[in-house]
């Protein structure tokens, strides 16, 4: 297969549900790999392996996963599952792609470029959407659209779906009327305002609000 | 301070905080989170003094969001009460935070200035927390 992309091993799993968590405790890291017209297999994956190959590429790369030294197949990241406290990946689901077949993925966007609007006049970039839907096959799935933020100089201005230039080959699917980056005005005003809101409040603070039928 | 504009009761019951939270566990607004490790009731004090913290540490710029909402009615018997009598008055509010949960994101900031601003926000605060960077979460 293609040389190019990263690789992955695979252990097939006969440790379901509960019985995971000892899987994890030797460094292993449950996963499932499922496709269109294949039948979901649940598999396992070295943990620290893993995590090297999700540092270093995108989250829409295409990765070889071969399963107990067989064939590799080419698949995407479709989850990750992250532990609410340790913060780390708990279960993996592995989409097998056909590379012929148009998939849906969230594509993220990266701004690139200076806004004035920031570096003028003291203003906060906000990124609203984060990620675009898109539909393309698999070997042109974009690994990052770039927005540049150089017509962000003002206050009023925001780049919307719309304005983004989309590869060849992909479909976007997305909402063209959807603000990706936006600019928001310097906080200091506002935060130099809110104590002085607060103190009536405080002085309420103690006694209850109105006790009233909520709707 | 936040606090709730109406409410249906007065007094609440106390509850309990065993588990995990079971929602808002992910930076969704911003680029930096502070997530707590440790369950506990967060004041509308606490709350406030931390946003100041924060706010105060970045200066200029940045956006700052309170992902927590003090919506329960803590209460408190008056000094040198003997016990009985029933419940105390409404006293302060609290939020019921379990661990994992965000309590504060941050965004247009650089992330030297992110972690200082948090470190000094979780000084206020009754509970372990993380640092927590939306971007390494991934997918």
């Amino acid at each position: 297969m293609s040389s190019a992309r990263p690789a992955l091993a695979a252990e097939r799993r006969t440790a379901l549900l509960k019985a995971n968590a000892g899987l994890r405790r030797e460094g292993r890291l449950p996963a499932v790999v499922f496709g269109h017209g294949l039948e979901s297999s649940p598999i396992s994956l070295d943990a620290h392996e893993f995590d090297l190959l999700r540092r270093h590429v995108g989250p829409n790369a295409l990765i070889d996963l071969s399963i107990d030294g067989a064939r590799p197949k080419p698949v995407l990241i479709h989850g990750v599952q992250i532990h609410k406290v340790s913060r780390r990946p708990i279960h993996v689901d592995l989409f097998a792609v056909r590379m012929t077949e148009e998939i849906t993925v969230e594509v993220p966007v990266h701004g690139v470029g200076e806004s004035e609007a920031v570096a003028r006049h003291g203003g906060t970039l906000l990124n609203a959407t984060g990620s675009l839907k898109v539909k393309a096959r698999p070997d042109h799935l974009p690994q990052v659209v770039e927005a540049d933020l150089s017509v962000l100089v003002d206050f009023d201005a925001a780049i919307h779906v719309r304005d983004l230039v989309i590869p060849p080959g992909v479909t976007l699917l997305s909402d063209p009327d959807e603000i990706v980056f936006k600019v928001a005005p310097p906080r200091i005003a506002e935060a130099e305002a809110a104590p002085a809101e607060a103190a009536p409040a405080e002085a309420a603070a103690p006694a209850a609000p109105e006790e009233g039928a909520a709707g | 301070m936040l606090m709730p504009r109406r409410v249906k009761h007065r007094k609440v019951m106390r509850g309990r905080m065993s588990g995990m939270a079971k929602g808002g566990t992910a930076v969704s607004f911003g680029e930096f989170g502070l997530a707590t490790l440790e369950p506990a009731w967060i004041t509308s004090r606490q709350i406030e003094a931390a946003r100041r913290a924060m706010t105060r540490s970045v200066k200029r710029g940045g956006k700052i969001w309170i992902r927590i909402f003090p919506d329960k009615p803590a209460t408190k018997k008056p000094a040198e009460t003997r016990m009985g009598s029933g419940k105390g008055a409404p006293d302060h509010w609290v939020a019921v935070v379990r661990p994992g949960r965000i309590l504060f994101e941050m965004a247009g900031v650089e992330r030297d200035q992110a972690v200082e601003a948090m470190r000094l926000a979780a000084h206020k605060l009754p509970v372990a927390t993380r640092f927590i960077v939306r971007e390494e979460e991934g997918a």
